[in-house]
């Protein structure tokens, strides 16, 4: 009996065995691949990496683009059952109307925004009403959750607004620097996975759940550039221009140093910003540059020798006629030097050099500054304006290129062309980005000049320096440009626009300009200041060389320039 | 001296209780092992929760802080105290022609030579 019974046992224990094993078989070897699929599904979650774009900082670090982390507020709209009531407190919280809101709620979508980078009191004020993510606490209304979304900050508003540009809801990148170099301030994101447990807790991995782009370090100051843009608002409100525009920049570097357009806008509020708005006019408008161009004509004609800075001219008609088109002076003269040619901005000097410079030579510097090609700034919707070949020049042309009529320039070329004449006569190339270094902050890239290009001799470039200079004496177009202490070195604007109604140079519209350097024996900066269509007065020594004087002054002192004359009066500079 | 056959005995009795305890202990001492690295995970990840939100407090309070202390910002300060005071101050910065200059007298100085003479602006 005892036997038989050991054998039932023995054979229960054997089939036992042997399911258990089958059993095991089944799942470690037949269904192994589905079961640990779920095994991983249930311990390991995956979050995705919060990615952030790089910052964007001033020469001296200061932040003009940063990220901040704000939440959105998301529903399963089948989740949700809200109240009229809550529909009415968080629609007022959120600046909405309830209807707008009541709509996401009727959809069939499990994943919708209610609002999105909320500010922080907002988001705390919500998650108090709907008891979101309060431990202990079930949520009051359910089907809402919070998303972390990384919004991007400009706190300096306004200022450098045209530089900075800006990003969409998404982070996209829309303009400006944000546009230029998106392929280095984003990063890829992708995700991590934790472990977590049955209560859903999640386990530390030790892994960076954040990504960040590189870092953008702009040759723009903060202080040059809020010295420019309040300049230029004065500037707007006395004169109640169309537009306005003011590129600051180290004419030995290339390195701007300000940049500025008016009408502007706040980057923090740049979803209803208007097309003129957003326009980069100090590189993508192209104006005739009138007398400022006078440094093409003038320099060529020192550098070929055809005229010396003492070689005279009759101007004393006041007028003269090329290919039956009438050019006038804007003030009577007698008998002018080049050099007074210049200092006075006499039209009709300026072509009688231009004719005996010829089309080819005039054309052939005007390539030489940059002219009708693009700068290659480190900026999105650079123009490259134009400058007809000679064989397209008319009968009239000789008249009117070498006074900077039939040309198009962007403002950045002709700060470019001074540029040359302040630094010896090199052309320079301008650029915004000095460097980009990794959060790490090790350089991925870095400005280098490419090989200086001459495009006149350090000889002619002294002489029309000491011409230039002239401008801003007693005597030239642009007394109220001078600086007290240093001297300015410079050449005034006044161009007609064409009226489009008759196709023919406007007596109402003009655009008025300065453009120099100072102190023009050692420049520090060169400045361009343009003004379209003011009000009230219409020349540029008038308009703009007051605008520059002001600029000039605070700039010299917030970069402890020292007087020009602090070594003949025996000074030790307390600020330098 | 001779080790008796009690003593071996002794020794064999002692020898399996001591090694089923040593298996005790390790094997325990694994779990407590385990179970604390798991503890500290998730004391890592409470850490890192909170570091996230420092972090998130610290990246909101320094946008705020270049929000303040952009001259712009100052200059409107200055302005708007100002204009409540009853006057109209705005940044300035310093007049160059108003900066006192200190007149150097430093005394005899050293003959200075060189090869070069020209002097490049």
């Amino acid at each position: 009996m005892n036997r038989k019974r050991a054998i039932i046992l023995n054979t229960a224990v054997i089939f036992g065995f042997f399911a258990i094993f089958l059993r095991l078989t089944d799942l470690m070897i037949l269904n192994h691949r589905v079961l640990a699929e779920k095994a991983k599904s249930q311990q390991i979650t995956a979050e995705n990496i919060e990615v952030r774009r790089g910052n964007i900082y001033d020469r001296k670090g200061r932040p003009f683009a940063v990220n901040v982390d704000l939440e959105s507020l998301y529903c399963d709209a089948k989740e949700v059952v809200i109240g009229k009531a809550d529909v009415q407190k968080l629609s007022a919280i959120l600046g909405m109307q309830p209807a707008a809101m009541q709509a996401k709620f009727r959809t069939d979508k499990r994943f919708e925004w209610v609002d999105r980078k909320l500010s922080p009191e907002k988001a705390e004020k919500i998650r108090e009403m709907l008891n979101i993510g309060q431990k202990g606490k079930d949520a009051a209304v359910k089907g809402f959750g919070f998303v972390r979304e990384a919004r991007r900050l400009y706190p300096q508003g306004t200022l450098a607004s045209h530089i900075i540009g800006f990003v969409g809801l998404d982070n996209q990148p829309l303009e400006g620097i944000e546009l230029k170099f998106n392929n280095y301030l984003k990063t890829a994101g992708g995700k991590v996975y934790f472990e977590r447990d049955a209560a859903g807790n999640i386990l530390s991995s030790g892994e960076n759940t954040e990504a960040r782009g590189d870092n953008i370090i702009l040759t723009i100051d903060e202080g040059l550039q809020y010295i420019v843009e309040k300049e230029l608002d004065k500037a707007m409100a006395k004169w109640t221009p169309a537009s306005a525009s003011i590129i600051m920049m180290n004419p030995f570097t290339g390195e701007i140093l300000a940049l500025a357009n008016r009408p502007a806008y706040d980057l923090n509020n740049s979803g209803r910003v208007s097309e003129n708005e957003k326009r980069d006019r100090a590189i993508t408008d192209i104006y005739e540059p009138g007398s400022t161009f006078k440094v093409v004509t003038g320099t060529a004609a020192l550098e070929e020798r055809v005229v010396t800075p003492d070689s005279t001219f009759d101007v004393s008609r006041g007028s003269i006629e090329v290919g039956g088109k009438v050019i006038h002076d804007a003030h009577r003269h007698g008998v002018l030097t080049f050099r007074e040619v210049i200092q006075k901005s006499s039209n009709v000097g300026t072509i009688m050099v231009g004719m005996r410079l010829g089309k080819e030579k005039i054309y052939e510097y005007a390539k030489r500054y940059g002219f009708g090609e693009r700068t290659g700034v480190d900026l999105p919707g650079e123009v490259s304006g134009w400058i007809k070949k000679p064989e397209r020049w008319s009968a009239t042309s000789i008249g009117a290129i070498p006074i900077g009529q039939e040309v198009a320039v962007t403002p950045l070329q002709v700060l470019r062309a001074y540029s040359a004449i302040a630094n010896g006569g090199y052309l320079v190339q301008p650029h915004v980005v000095s460097e980009i270094v990794t959060p790490e902050g090790n350089p991925v890239y870095t400005f280098r000049q490419d090989k200086e290009k001459r495009v006149i001799s350090e000889k002619t470039a002294a002489v029309f320096r000491d011409i230039l200079k002239t401008v801003v004496e007693d005597g030239g177009t642009a007394t109220e440009a001078a600086v007290d202490g240093n001297q300015v070195a410079g050449k005034t604007g006044t161009a007609q626009l064409v009226d489009p109604a008759t196709k023919r140079y406007s007596h109402q519209k003009f655009v008025a300009s300065f453009v120099g350097f100072v102190p023009a024996d050692r420049p520090k900066l060169a400045m361009i200041v343009i003004v379209y269509e003011p009000k009230g007065a219409i020349y540029g020594g008038v308009v703009a060389g007051p605008v520059f004087k002001n600029i000039a002054d605070q700039a010299l002192s917030y970069l402890n320039v020292p007087r020009d004359d602090s070594q003949e009066r025996n000074l030790l500079l307390v600020s330098k | 001296m001779m080790r008796t056959k009690t003593d071996s005995n002794m020794l064999s009795l002692l020898y399996k209780p001591l090694c089923m305890a040593f298996l005790l202990f390790g094997l325990f001492g694994l779990i407590w092992l385990r179970s604390s690295v798991t503890t500290v995970a998730y004391d890592l990840r409470n850490l890192e929760d909170k570091k996230g939100e420092a972090l998130k407090n610290e990246k909101i309070l320094l946008a705020e802080r270049a929000r303040l202390m952009s001259l712009e910002k100052i200059d409107v300060s200055l302005q708007t105290n100002s204009q409540d005071e009853g006057g109209y101050t705005e940044y300035v910065f310093p007049d160059r022609t108003k900066v006192v200059h200190i007149a150097g007298s430093r005394g005899p100085q050293p003959y200075q030579a060189s090869y070069t003479t020209a002097r490049r602006n």
